[in-house]
This record gives C-alpha cells, sequence and structure tokens, in this order.
C-alpha cells in the first residue's frame, strides 16, 4: 500500500458517498469503509507488515482518511434528512378519529364527588338499592303508616317480607345506609359516602324514576350545625368553585333534628340574583341554587344503629347526583332527563 | 302540603311595616318555607310550604305567629278562650259521643239565618287563598279553617233527623254521598255520624254529607268543631282517596285547644255576615285534656348542637317568644347553697299548638336555633379522628375499568334497571337467570321487573342509535339475582361491552384488559344462550367461567330490529374485581436478543388457534413470544420470537426448535398443513 492507492480509494470514497441515492446506500458505504471488515480496518491490519519507517507516515495518512470519510458520511446524511424534510404535509384540516370512546358525565360526577369527600376522611361505600323497610324507613324513624313516608313513592317488590325487617322495597333514598353504616363500623368516628341508585314512582320533567343519590353521614363526638356547614362549604368550594356558600333553611325530615334544605349561591351572578349589566340572572332563584336536605342526625335513629345519643351526636345529606352536577354553570342542561339518554349524538359530545 | 295566604288577612293578626317580599325571605330562613310572594292586584300573596310535622304553620294565625317572633313584631290577635263557657248537654241537639274516636265534640246553633253571598272583601280573601266563595254559610267553615287551621263544619240544622247525634264507627258496606255528590261504600271503622232518623249525615274529619248540607233554603245552621283521632281520619281518607283538606290537616293531629275559640269566632262570624241570632248554650264535650310535659334541655347538649355559639340566655327568651313556659333546672350545689348564674339547663313546655310536634330536646334545639339564625353558624371541618374504615369494595377499580373501556372505544351508557316482563322471559341471555324480582305497584308494564342482564339496555340503545352504525357501547352496573325467601337479591355487577366491529377487536380488547387487570384469560368454544353457533364461548380466568363472549344471536337482533352483526363480551365484573391484582410488577428486559421465526400453517376449519399456540408453547420452552402477523382464509402467519435467559441463542439452535415444533403440530392436529415448498 502506498500514498498513491491512499489517494485514489479516498477520491473513489468521496465520489460515492457524494453520490449516494439514500439512507440505505450511505449505510452500505459506511460499513464497506468504516465497518469491522472495511477498507480502514483492512490497511490498518496491512502495517504490521510494513517497515519501520513506512509505518508511521501509512499510520498518519490512514487515520486522516479515516477522519475525511467520517465527515463526508456525516455531511451527506445530514443532506439526506433534510431533503426528506422537504415537501407538503397539511396539517389544518380534520385528522384520523382514534375512536375513544367516553365515560359517562354521571360517572365523572361520581368520581368528583369521591374525590372530593375522601380528602377529608370519607370511607365510600356502596349500600343496596333493593332493602328492607326497616333500612329504608322504620330505622330512620318512620313507623308504618306514617304520614312522612307519603313524600317518598315508593316501588315495592313481590316478595315476601323479612319477619323483623318487614317489606321489601326500592329505596328511595340513600339514607339507608346510615343505620347500615352504624352497625358495620360499630363504634364512631363514621364519615361514610355511600352513593346508589335509587327510585321514587314519579316522573316528570324535573324528576327520574331511577337516579343516583350520595350521602354524607358524620357521626364522632362534638359534632355541631358548624360542622355540616363547614363540610357542605368545602364541597361547595371544590365542586363548584372558590366563593361558592351554602345556606341552610329550615325544614323537616323524620330522621333529622333540626333538618335543613340546603341551597348553594349562583356562581353565574355571584349569589346576587343579579347580572352585571343588570337583569335578572334566569339561571338561579334570586342568586340560590336549591341542592337537597341536611340535617343533624335523630337521636332515635343513632340508637337504632346502635350508638348513644348522649355521647355522640351527628349529621347527614343526601342529594341528587345528576341534580347537584346539573347546577355547576358550565353545564347547560334544562331538562335533567338528558343525564338518562342513551342517543349518542348526546353521550359523545 | 302548600298554604296560600293573601297578605292583607295576615295584616289582620300581625302589625308589621315589613314588605311582602321581605317577610317572604325572612321566614323562608327562620321559618317555614315560602315559595313566592305573587302580586294580585292591590294585595299580595305568600305561597308557603308547611311541613308535616308543623300543621300548626297551616293557617294564617299560624303563620302570623312565625312572622310575630322571626321579625320580632307582635301578634294582634291571639287566639285564646272567649266566648259563652261550652256545657256538655244542651237542650237543642241531643248526642252520643264515642270520646276514642272524638276527643273533643263542640257545637254552636245559630238560628235565623240569611243565606246571600259573603262580604266582597271575604269573597275577594277567600279566593286569593284557593278557595271558591260560594255563600256566606259555607264561607264561614273555609274562613275560619284558613284562618285558624281547624277545619269546621255547618250542618242545615232542620235536615238532622230528631236533631239528634251519634258519633260512632261505620259498619262495613255502610254507604255515604258527600256533599260533592261521590257515594261511598265505607269499610268499617270509619268515623260517621248517625241522626236520629237512621241516616250518615256526615263522613267525619272529611267531608259533610248531602243530606244535611246547607242550601239557599238554610233557615238554621249548626256550627260544628271537633277533634278526631288522627290515624283513623288518615285511614278513611287514603282508602276513599279523599284527600280533601281537612282530612290532611286532622290527620297531623292539630291544636285541641283551638277548638272552643274557633267556635267561638264562628258564632260571631254568623251573626255578622249572616244576621243569625246563637242560642246562649254552646256544647263542648271533651275527654280530660292532660296539661303538657315539660321537656328537659341540658346546656350541655344544646353548646354540643349549636357549636357554644348560643348564649344560654338568648336561648330561652326565644323560647319564651314563641309560647313556651320556661323555667331553669339549677345545678344543683353541695350543701343546698343557692347558686347563681349558670344552670344545668331548662324546661321548657310547649303551647298547645306546639305540644303535638315538640316533644324532646332536639325538636327544643331546633327552635331555638333557626330563630337565633341558621347563616350565624360558623364553618367548620369535624377534627376528629379518621376513620379508617374500608369495606374493602374497591370501587376505584370500577371507575379505572370504565376509563379502560372508552379508551378502548366504548360510550359507556346508565340504561334503566327496570325492564319489561317480556324481556326478562326471553329464555336465559348469557347465563342471567330469567326468574327476576317483579315489582307490587310498577308504574308501567316497560318497567316491571328489575334485570338479570344488561344487555337489554346496550341492545336497545344500539337499536336507538342505528343511523350511527357501528357503534360501541358498554355498561358497567349491577344486576339483581333473586336469593331466597326473606334474603335481599344479590345485586351483582357486570360488565358488558357491545360493539358492531368484528371478533377480533373485541378478543383483543378482551385480553387487553385481562392483561391490565393481572389477569389470565382462556375462552372455550361452546353453546352460549342467546349467543350465535359457533360464534360463542365462555371467558375463563383462573380455571373459573368469568362471562361469555360472542356474537349475539339472529333471534335476538331481529327482535332489537339490528342488520349489523353484534359482538358482545359480558363479565361478571365482582368475579373480575376479586382476581385482578391490585399490584403489578416489573420483569427485568431480556438479556440476549430475541431470533424471530415466521411460520405459515393451514388450518382445516372450525380450528382452534389458542390450542394450537398453546401445544406449540408447551413443545418448546424457548419460545418468548407468538404474534399473529397475518391471516387470511385457512392460512395464519405466525411470528415466533425465541430466546433463552442464559445465553444468546444461535439461528441453528432455532432452527432445531422450530421442527420440533412443526413436527408436533402436525402429529397433534393432523389437520394442520404446512405451505408447499414454493408457496409463500
Amino acid at each position: 500500500m502506498n500514498a498513491e492507492e491512499i489517494l485514489n480509494l479516498k477520491n473513489n470514497a468521496i465520489a460515492l458517498i457524494t453520490g449516494a441515492g439514500g439512507r440505505e446506500e450511505l449505510e452500505e458505504l459506511r460499513v464497506k469503509y468504516l465497518g469491522r471488515k472495511g477498507e480502514i480496518n483492512r490497511m490498518l491490519s496491512e502495517i504490521p507488515k510494513m517497515a519501520a519507517e513506512e509505518k508511521t507516515v501509512a499510520g498518519e495518512a490512514i487515520n486522516d482518511l479515516k477522519w475525511v470519510i467520517e465527515e463526508a458520511i456525516a455531511g451527506k446524511g445530514g443532506e439526506i434528512l433534510e431533503t426528506a424534510d422537504a415537501g407538503w404535509t397539511d396539517l389544518t384540516g380534520p385528522g384520523k378519529d382514534p375512536g375513544l370512546g367516553s365515560v359517562h358525565l354521571v360517572t365523572k360526577a361520581i368520581d368528583e364527588i369521591t374525590g372530593i369527600f375522601e380528602k377529608i376522611g370519607f370511607t365510600r361505600v356502596r349500600y343496596p338499592t333493593v332493602d328492607w323497610d326497616w333500612y329504608a324507613f322504620e330505622s330512620l324513624n318512620m313507623p308504618k303508616g306514617h304520614p312522612a313516608r307519603d313524600e317518598w313513592e315508593t316501588f315495592f317488590v313481590e316478595a315476601p317480607a323479612h319477619p323483623k325487617l318487614g317489606k321489601m322495597v326500592l329505596t328511595p333514598h340513600t339514607s339507608n345506609g346510615q343505620v347500615r353504616e352504624m352497625e358495620r363500623v360499630g363504634k364512631p368516628p363514621i364519615r361514610m359516602l355511600n352513593i346508589a341508585p335509587c327510585f321514587r314512582r314519579q316522573q316528570d320533567v324535573t324528576h327520574l324514576v331511577s337516579f343516583i343519590q350520595f350521602e354524607g353521614l358524620v357521626v364522632d363526638r362534638g359534632i355541631s350545625i358548624a360542622h355540616l356547614k363547614g363540610v357542605i362549604d368545602y364541597f361547595a368550594g371544590k365542586f363548584y368553585g372558590q366563593g361558592v356558600k351554602s345556606r341552610l333553611r329550615p325544614f323537616h325530615f323524620q330522621f333529622t333534628e333540626p333538618s335543613f334544605e340546603v341551597d348553594f349561591s349562583c356562581s353565574n351572578c355571584k349569589g346576587t340574583g343579579k347580572l352585571d349589566g343588570g337583569g335578572r340572572c334566569r339561571f338561579c332563584k334570586s342568586g340560590w341554587h336549591e341542592v337537597g336536605g341536611a340535617g343533624m342526625v335523630h337521636p332515635t335513629v343513632l340508637k337504632n344503629g346502635g350508638i348513644d345519643p348522649k355521647e355522640y351526636t351527628g349529621f347527614a345529606f343526601g342529594w341528587g347526583v345528576e341534580r347537584t352536577y346539573a347546577m355547576k354553570p358550565e353545564v347547560k342542561i334544562d331538562d335533567i332527563r338528558l343525564l338518562n339518554s342513551t342517543d349518542l349524538r348526546v353521550l359523545k359530545q | 302540603m302548600n298554604i296560600l295566604i293573601p297578605h292583607s288577612w295576615l295584616l289582620d293578626y300581625l302589625k308589621t311595616e315589613a314588605k311582602p317580599e321581605e317577610i317572604g325571605r325572612r321566614l323562608s330562613l327562620a321559618g317555614p318555607s315560602v315559595e313566592s310572594v305573587s302580586r294580585q292586584g292591590n294585595d299580595w300573596v305568600y305561597d308557603i310550604e308547611v311541613t308535616t310535622n308543623r300543621i300548626d304553620m297551616y293557617s294564617v294565625l299560624g303563620i302570623a305567629r312565625e312572622a310575630a317572633v322571626i321579625l320580632k313584631t307582635s301578634s294582634l290577635v291571639r287566639l285564646t278562650a272567649a266566648g259563652a263557657r261550652g256545657r256538655t248537654t244542651v237542650d237543642y241537639l241531643k248526642v252520643k259521643i264515642d270520646k276514642r274516636l272524638c276527643p273533643r265534640f263542640a257545637a254552636a246553633l245559630v238560628e235565623n239565618v240569611k243565606v246571600k253571598p259573603s262580604p266582597l272583601e271575604v269573597q275577594r280573601q277567600l279566593t286569593l287563598a284557593g278557595h271558591r266563595p260560594i255563600n256566606n254559610i259555607v264561607d264561614t267553615s273555609n274562613y275560619l279553617m284558613h284562618a285558624y287551621g281547624q277545619p269546621v263544619h255547618v250542618f242545615d240544622y232542620d235536615r238532622i233527623g230528631g236533631h239528634k247525634m251519634i258519633l260512632r264507627e261505620s259498619w262495613k258496606g255502610e254507604k255515604i254521598t258527600t256533599l260533592d255528590g261521590k257515594t261511598f261504600t265505607l269499610a268499617g271503622g270509619d268515623i260517621v255520624i248517625e241522626d236520629g232518623k237512621g241516616k250518615l249525615i256526615d263522613l267525619c274529619g272529611i267531608m259533610g254529607g248531602a243530606n244535611s248540607a246547607v242550601s239557599e233554603k238554610t233557615k238554621n245552621v249548626l256550627l260544628f268543631v271537633q277533634k278526631y283521632d288522627p290515624k283513623r281520619i288518615r285511614k278513611t281518607s287514603l282508602k276513599l282517596q279523599q284527600r280533601t283538606a281537612a282530612a290532611q290537616i286532622f290527620e297531623k293531629d292539630p291544636d285541641v285547644e283551638a277548638v272552643g275559640p274557633v267556635l267561638a269566632e264562628g258564632v260571631k262570624l254568623l251573626e255578622n255576615w249572616a244576621k243569625g241570632k246563637a242560642r246562649k248554650q254552646v256544647l263542648d264535650i271533651s275527654e280530660n285534656r292532660p296539661a303538657a310535659s315539660p321537656i328537659s334541655l341540658s346546656w350541655e347538649m344544646m353548646d354540643t348542637y349549636l357549636n357554644h355559639q348560643v348564649k344560654h340566655e338568648e336561648a330561652a327568651e326565644i323560647l319564651t317568644s314563641l309560647g313556651f313556659r320556661v323555667n331553669e333546672i339549677a345545678t344543683p350545689r353541695r350543701g343546698g347553697a343557692r347558686n347563681d348564674g349558670d344552670n344545668e339547663g331548662i324546661e321548657a313546655t310547649p303551647p298547645s299548638w306546639l305540644a303535638n310536634g315538640i316533644k324532646i330536646d332536639v325538636d327544643l334545639i331546633e327552635e331555638i336555633a333557626r330563630i337565633w339564625g341558621y347563616g350565624k353558624f360558623e364553618s367548620l371541618i369535624p377534627e376528629g379522628r379518621i376513620p379508617l374504615t374500608d369495606p374493602g369494595q374497591k370501587l376505584w377499580f370500577e371507575s379505572e375499568a370504565k376509563i379502560l373501556a372508552a379508551h378502548l372505544g366504548y360510550t359507556e351508557l346508565y340504561t334503566t334497571p327496570l325492564v319489561s316482563a317480556s324481556e326478562i322471559a326471553t329464555p336465559r341471555r348469557g347465563g342471567a337467570r330469567n326468574d327476576g324480582l317483579r315489582l307490587a305497584n310498577p308504574l308501567s308494564e316497560d318497567w316491571e321487573y328489575l334485570r338479570t342482564s344488561l344487555w337489554g339496555g346496550l341492545l336497545g340503545a344500539m337499536k336507538q342509535n342505528k343511523p350511527l352504525a357501528p357503534v360501541s357501547v358498554f355498561e358497567l352496573a349491577p344486576v339483581f339475582l333473586k336469593k331466597g325467601d326473606h334474603e335481599l337479591p344479590e345485586e351483582r355487577l357486570r360488565l358488558t361491552l357491545a360493539t358492531h366491529r368484528p371478533a377480533e377487536v373485541i378478543l383483543g380488547q378482551l385480553q387487553s384488559m385481562a392483561n391490565e387487570w393481572g389477569i389470565d384469560t382462556r375462552v372455550e368454544m361452546t353453546e352460549v344462550d342467546n349467543l350465535a353457533d359457533g360464534k360463542s364461548g365462555v371467558v375463563y380466568s383462573n380455571k373459573l367461567a368469568v362471562g361469555i363472549i360472542g356474537q349475539v344471536s339472529g333471534e335476538i337482533m331481529a327482535g332489537y330490529e339490528l342488520d349489523l352483526p353484534v359482538w358482545i363480551l359480558d363479565l361478571d365484573f365482582d368475579l373480575v374485581k376479586k382476581l385482578a391484582k391490585k399490584t403489578l410488577s416489573l420483569n427485568p428486559a431480556p438479556k440476549f436478543s430475541a431470533i424471530s421465526e415466521d411460520i405459515t400453517l393451514i388450518l382445516p376449519p372450525k380450528a382452534m388457534l389458542g390450542a394450537i399456540i398453546e401445544t406449540m408453547k408447551k413443545k418448546s420452552a424457548l419460545i418468548q413470544s407468538i404474534k399473529v402477523v397475518d391471516r387470511w382464509e385457512n392460512t395464519v402467519t405466525l411470528r415466533v420470537e425465541f430466546n433463552s435467559e442464559d445465553k444468546q441463542l444461535t439461528q441453528e439452535e432455532v432452527n432445531k426448535q422450530k421442527e420440533a415444533i412443526l413436527a408436533a403440530l402436525v402429529l397433534v392436529f393432523p389437520g394442520v398443513s404446512l405451505p408447499r415448498q414454493g408457496d409463500s
């Protein structure tokens, strides 16, 4: 091998490299020259056979050649990439639909509500929808035949009544979970979030036959109305936004005393009932939305759950998931039955 | 129940400067719920919701009492015993009363009345209150009921046979025609009045009889004010579906002390409006009414409920303003010394109109707190220990599964749990039992049974959405499985996916989901009810049957008018939850490079690729994975990756494995063959 050979090799290599048609061809050239069995290594392997004074010169020359070829390949590689980049791809129109499905709004609402309450120590449970009269009514201070039962139009199941627990019903509220939870946990503290389907025998524009309700129950030493307010305000802030406040008005339930109706301030008009530009806020009732009922757990209910009302007090609230969700100002739903729709034109929005 | 109160009428009892809208607002915050305040001409009308426990508010006076306390103005008219003292006998009426049915019976005779329209102002107010003015006699009874919450009846005295009244239980089969013209056959046990001629002249507490009603010809009026046994009134009223205002009031046990004063007031009105002359003797027969018992309330209890925010003196003042008689309970001191200042609590005796609704200490707390002002309470998150009481229902796992299904392209549905009889009767949908629970009082035929499967809802939705096909929908929800007598049904969770997309898609999705859940799956081809033959199977995991998969049968498809084939995956989700692993582990990547071989097989009809792949894996321990790269008619190409943990495999070793596998396959599956050399 002599200088002339090396020069020829270099010229050939550069000619081939600059003329390479694509990445594959370039790779083949790289292997040919720079690979394990390539030209450079072959030349290097001949160095031991050379005379001493020729070794150094040859070594340097081969190293230079190696460098030149590496540079040429790198340069050509960059050029090939730029060419690949040339052209036009329209990114403004609709792409290919990946076909995502969706989780139902009600599921999202349930998960959001669960997250909010779990952060302050609530345990989420699901109690039965088909339950005995004892849990749905009698243990909640509503004896058989009491007028208060009229408030909840109840579905009865065709099945033999239980000798102790009464008839089998579809529970009209998640409050059937209260005494069940007291029995399950045994001794306070209790912080229950029961989310389950309920049924009421009544269907019109504002009522669904079946809907999901969520029930909170807190029982401990020293629980007061201020704690009920605190938990409700906390929920309102998280669910509807900072600044949304709650309001308690007198009401009556057999299983709570005192009993309340709970309103949340309207986030649309900031609880004033009026809009910034004048005019009435159409979204709410004088600045407030009615969300549902609440109250301090009646001592009879605590006793029925095996808890001493002289030692412990508690509060409870029970609201509809669909209704509570529909009150979010971003949710513009007039007819609550839309949330029960199976029309995919609605659900796929 | 709601009551309409004209503002002008309220002002007969309440002295106030406040405007109606403000009154409505403040009442709602501290007392009865005023649903609306609407302007009617020069007047305003309050539409007030009265709760079942506070029947004392179902009257103008009742609302005035509340307003007087809440607005801190004095009420004008107090309902006190006035007029002539009642006697147990009178000369104009002979009575025989069953006191169990009627604890207080009062009547007064007003003679020589002139029946004509009531004064215009009275008619106007009655109309605004929702009553239809008829004449000055009938209007008197409606006026009194509305003003005082005490139902009142008026008889034409001369139509009472023998001027005799027997108040008794009805017998089964007795008939009565009430003054609205309806005739009822009684079940027995209802409270009725029989006159001296043996006719039933009153369905007590509900509606008077037509045969004793007042007309324009009436000369003498018997004014009639009672208290009845609430339970019987409710029973009769519900049975006969006569939910009159009187019945709805009586069944809630109104104030017995109102009877005397209302009777006296009624006599005055009749004299005024009808120019009649009242007899001096007034009848009033009642049981001994025991004095109301005081209710004890400890300050400790009130302080707990009310966050120590309400001063004790203020609490006592509020109760007094509501009509309670309040005594302090002194804390006993050693040595009998007197104590000043702090007491243990109070005893509060409710006024007669509250005695039926306010019975225990928490009832007192409610009265104190609402008047003091619910808006003034602090807002505190409870600070006690956090209960660690997870029941182990793994509800978070359901949310994750739903998100997974959504990412796989399925839209979640919530379908109604109530289904029709025909849906339940359809022979066992994929394992569902067809003895579903039936409702005793369904709202309609479509919603008579509790579902035992999610298929109906999903296929129904696919039918509804036919113009949008192909669609993929799912539901994760409970179905209701009947258990033994005296047992509640099992509310078993199922995850059901239904899609128009082809089998390999849903099969792949099942395998992906199982992988996410950390469970193995294997499908065994077998006949499944309501799925097409040869296109169905049971899904196993850990040798347990965990669900079914397959194409919906033509018969079911026809029933739902579906044209495009539907594939269904229906899993017992409660079982999946049990088997799923919460914690998944990771294995390190293989140390050596895999060598990949493509193997093409020609399969016989009805071949089960799953079994073939299992056999291949059993034959060679060096198989890292087997994927299907191509499947066309009866040819399948599998890409088999070989690898070893101990060393880098060579091509020769892999070839040997491949030969062994092919030899085994051809032996075990005689129908399987290899492509001829030269075919590729």
